[in-house]
Parts: structure tokens; sequence; C-alpha cells
């Protein structure tokens, strides 16, 4: 049951293909829109367009998940992946909840930025551990099933 | 949950499921502002207390989870999960635009409420945009 890439579906290769891209280029993104602020002395309305630049990565890193779900042919595969999906937005919408209630009840502290995003692939990726160890097939039932003596 | 004008039994719990938390939630928020203003608690009491709205939110998360588990219509389990990208999707590129507003510029951060009704704004109009993109004509 190990991270095995031959073994792999097309499907999920592309998602980590593609995945790997979107990740990239949002760091790409960032770095960009700090340099062009830095550089540029970019104020006011305009600063709202390197904000939005930096989302696009984002949105496809989405749009990445929507082809692998349209993909993948393994249902359960499916289910584990949009189960992970809920964990990330879960943590998302739990720190936002979390830090505005603190700020709201008179918390003057501030979380730095990114620490949202960081919370939704920490959970995503607790999640997908968890449920590999959790659905693990032992191995002598990989190779029973690999051999047709087990169903 | 009510997709193309039809509901499932799995859909019937969640519209029940979601009904509770949504109400649990609201007390919630409403008993920790009235504990906070009346006691003043602060430093890890105050955390704690403030941790304690997101358990309905996450109560929330979870009947959606159960409803895509349970939901024996391919398609409507399809769109729903189509809807709840499109609602991660809005919510993280709004996480995202106020990230780099506040590294850059010093803006404030997202108002306490805004993450779950974004979310769940996005979610409904996904859905109903679906719907709408794939009724069937009563001739057809």
């Amino acid at each position: 049951m190990g991270w095995n890439w031959k073994k792999m579906n097309s499907a999920k290769k592309s998602l980590i293909r593609r995945g790997a891209v979107a990740l990239v280029a949002y760091e790409v993104m960032w770095a960009v829109a700090f340099l062009w602020v830095d550089r540029a002395k970019v104020e006011g309305p305009m600063l709202w367009v390197p904000a939005a630049l930096t989302t696009l990565p984002v949105v496809g890193l989405i749009w990445v998940m929507a082809r692998y779900l349209a993909e993948e042919v393994d249902e359960f595969h499916r289910l584990l992946v949009v189960r992970c999906l809920l964990w990330g937005t879960a943590a998302v919408m739990t720190s936002v909840c979390f830090h505005g209630l603190l700020q709201l009840l008179g918390w003057k502290g501030n979380w730095s930025a990114g620490v949202e995003l960081g919370m939704f692939f920490a959970a995503m990726l607790v999640a997908k551990l968890t449920y590999r160890v959790q659905n693990r097939v032992p191995a002598d039932a990989d190779a029973m099933l690999g051999s047709g003596g087990a169903r | 949950m009510s997709v193309c004008g039809t509901t499932t039994p799995a859909s019937r719990r969640y519209q029940q499921r979601m009904l509770v938390t949504m109400s649990l939630y609201l007390a919630v928020t409403l008993g920790v502002v009235t504990i906070v203003k009346h006691a003043h608690p602060h430093g890890w009491l105050l955390y704690a207390i403030a941790l304690v709205p997101a358990l309905p939110m996450l109560a929330m998360m979870g009947a959606l989870g159960v409803y895509l588990q349970e939901e024996k219509d391919e398609y409507i389990r399809l769109i729903t999960m189509r809807s709840l990208l499109a609602g991660t999707a809005g919510l993280l590129a709004v996480l995202v635009v106020n990230d780099v507003l506040r590294s850059i510029s010093g803006a404030a951060a997202l108002p306490a409420f805004t993450s779950w009704v974004l979310f769940f704004v996005v979610f409904g109009v996904a859905q109903a945009v679906q719907t709408i993109g794939n009724r069937v004509r009563d001739d057809a």
C-alpha cells in the first residue's frame, strides 16, 4: 500500500502533476506580487490586481481537483478525496471563525497571512494519511486479491 | 437538499441535520458572546470559549460528508460534489486575496462569520446554476 508511481492510475498521476504545477505557480505569483508592489510602489485600488492574480493558482488547484474527480473511475478513491476536501474546508472555516471571534471578543493579536491556507493543506494531508492507515489492506490480503483468491 | 426538484431520503436526513447544527451554531455563538460580555474571560479561557462555535460548524461539514456517503443517486451526488468544490474555491479565493492585502498593505483580517456565509452562499449558487442548467423540459 506504499506510494508507488508505477502502480498509480493515470487520473492520480495527472492530479499530482497538475497539483504540483498549481502550487509552484502559487509560490511564483506570490513572489511576483510582492516584488511588483515593492518596486512599483503600487497603492490604493491597484493593490487588488496582484492580490487577485495570486488567487488564480489556488482556483486552478480546485479546478485540478475537479478534473481528478471527473477522471477518476474508482468510486472509493473519489469519495476519499471528497472527504479530504471536506476536512480541508472545515479547517479553513474553523480557523477563520476562531480568529474572527477572538478579535470580536476583544483579542488584540493577529494571525499572520497564509495560516488559513496552511490549515487547509495540513487538514487535507492529515485526513488523507488517516484514511490510508484506516483502510490499509494487509500484505497477504493484497497477494490473495492479486491471485484472485479472495473477493 | 433539493436538487432538480427532487428530494431523496438521504437529502431529507441532511436537511434535518443541518437544521439542528445551524440552530446549535446560532445558540452557541449567542451564548459565547453573552458569557464574554458578562464574565470578561481572558487568556486560555478566552481561546477555549472562542473555539466552541467552531464545533457546530464542523458538525455541518460532517453532515455534508455523511450525506455524500448516504446519497444513492449518483447524479445528485455529482452536483453536490461540484458545489462543494465551487464553495471551497470561492472561500479560498477570498482568503488568498485577503492574505495578500494583509501582507502588502496591512488590511484587516476577514470577520468571524465570513467563511461560513461565503461557503454556503457559493455552494447554494453553484447548486442552483447546475439545476437550472440541467433542467429537462416537460415534453423532453
